[in-house]
């Protein structure tokens, strides 16, 4: 498994876990199950990835670091907003932003591999 | 006068319109809007064509005022094994269309890129695989495709039949679940550039027209399943565990002397692996 990607999946879990306990109280009902899907696809993606021979390029290892920071992040933000009161800076707000910052990176590493799959005609 | 080049974005497609603008040919490069255009619509002489090859409309507009069309579009393995129907409309149907068009026109010449597939699962013979050798569908990319060469074979335009090998190419691939081939089954891939330049030769040589050539990287190529993941991984700097397929696939040795007047075999199996090399110590793998 390439490095960071194991910490990138950690962040996910725990960020699944607050997502869930944080449903319907700083979050609707509603967003926490569509967050979490988002989250769980960024999971998948991950784990489909993660023995990809391309993780082991410089640039590879690049992609695994930044969306390792951005899954911290993202958990970071949900462990800000759980704790916060309604008026405290953070709102559902952040959580979209750093979940989209996620997904972004996901994206990429997902493009990446489809990009580098073998075709044999 | 431009030439038309559908599936153009594609692996091969994007390999050949470059080959095309280095020789000062311009070029309308057809794809489907979603594919990846970024390698090529900033070339020289080069217009992009966002189409799809299921839609007369499109094929027709795209072939307005062309002096030659590369057919290289077409659903590939494994995407082309999901659903039949689809396979045909794009592969035969496609194919259809455009030569149609061209029989509207005066002599505007096609080379289609059609695939070894057609041959179907050959490892029970002995020697190198030939032109005359029967074409066996055996699943719907090769039923496909051995449609489409008798479209073009019945038409009333000049043309001339590419069967490709598999497509190598000096990068990172990723290993898939299942390696296509069987470990002992003899495998003959050909360099991505050597397969544009068979492309463009046989355009440009009058002699290839109403014939039909395998295209293949030649001697230095033929190698077992097993050999050809191994140096090619090693040469990247990548250990690997590879899963083989268990029954042998539509893979094999070519005769490929037929051809030889194209001149496309510039690269040999080392010379691969030499780029590979360069490769890997330049994405850190080495």
């Amino acid at each position: 498994m390439a490095e960071g990607i194991g910490e990138a999946r950690d962040s996910l879990q725990r960020t699944l876990d607050l997502l869930r306990r944080m449903s319907g109280g700083r979050i609707t009902q509603v967003d926490s199950t569509d967050y979490s899907i988002r989250v769980q696809k960024a999971q998948n993606i991950l784990l489909q990835n993660e023995k990809k021979i391309w993780l082991k390029t410089k640039d590879g290892k690049e992609m695994v670091r930044r969306l390792s920071e951005a899954s911290s992040r993202l958990l970071a933000t949900a462990r800000d907003l759980e704790k916060s009161s309604e008026t405290d800076s953070k709102t559902p707000n952040d959580l979209t932003a750093a979940l989209k910052e996620v997904e972004l990176n996901a994206r990429q590493m997902e493009e990446e591999s489809r990009r580098r799959s073998m075709v044999v005609t | 006068m431009k030439l038309l080049v559908t599936g153009a974005a594609g692996r091969l497609g994007s390999e050949l319109v470059r080959l095309m603008v280095t020789k000062g040919h311009g070029v309308i490069a057809f794809d489907l809007p979603q594919a990846p255009f970024e390698a090529i619509q900033d070339l020289p002489g080069v217009e992009s064509f966002r189409g799809d090859m299921t839609k007369p409309g499109n094929v027709a507009e795209a072939c307005r005022g062309v002096g030659g069309v590369f057919h290289l579009a077409a659903l590939l393995p494994p995407s082309s094994e999901r659903n039949r129907g689809v396979t045909m409309k794009v592969n035969v149907e496609g194919t259809r269309s455009l030569i149609g068009e061209l029989e509207k026109m005066q002599g505007v010449p096609l080379v289609l890129a059609s695939s070894v597939s057609t041959y179907g699962i050959t490892a029970d013979e002995k020697k190198p695989i030939r032109e005359d050798h029967p074409l066996t569908a055996h699943d719907f990319y090769s039923e496909s495709k051995i449609e489409a060469e008798r479209i073009a074979r019945r038409s009333s335009i000049p043309s001339v039949v590419l069967r490709i090998s598999a497509i190598s190419v000096a990068d990172l691939v990723e290993l898939p679940d299942v390696i296509p081939y069987r470990s002992d089954q003899r495998v003959e891939h050909v360099y991505v550039e050597d397969a544009a330049r068979a492309l463009l030769s046989a355009f440009e040589n009058k002699k290839a027209y109403g014939g039909i050539f395998n295209v293949a990287g030649g001697k230095t190529w033929q190698v077992t399943g097993s050999e050809y993941i191994k140096l090619f991984y090693e040469a990247l700097g990548v250990e690997v565990e590879p899963r083989f397929s268990e029954t042998c696939t539509a893979l094999d040795w070519y005769d490929t002397s037929r051809g030889s007047f194209l001149e496309y075999q510039k690269t040999t199996l080392n010379g691969l692996l030499e780029k590979l090399v360069a490769v890997g110590e330049r994405l850190g793998l080495r």
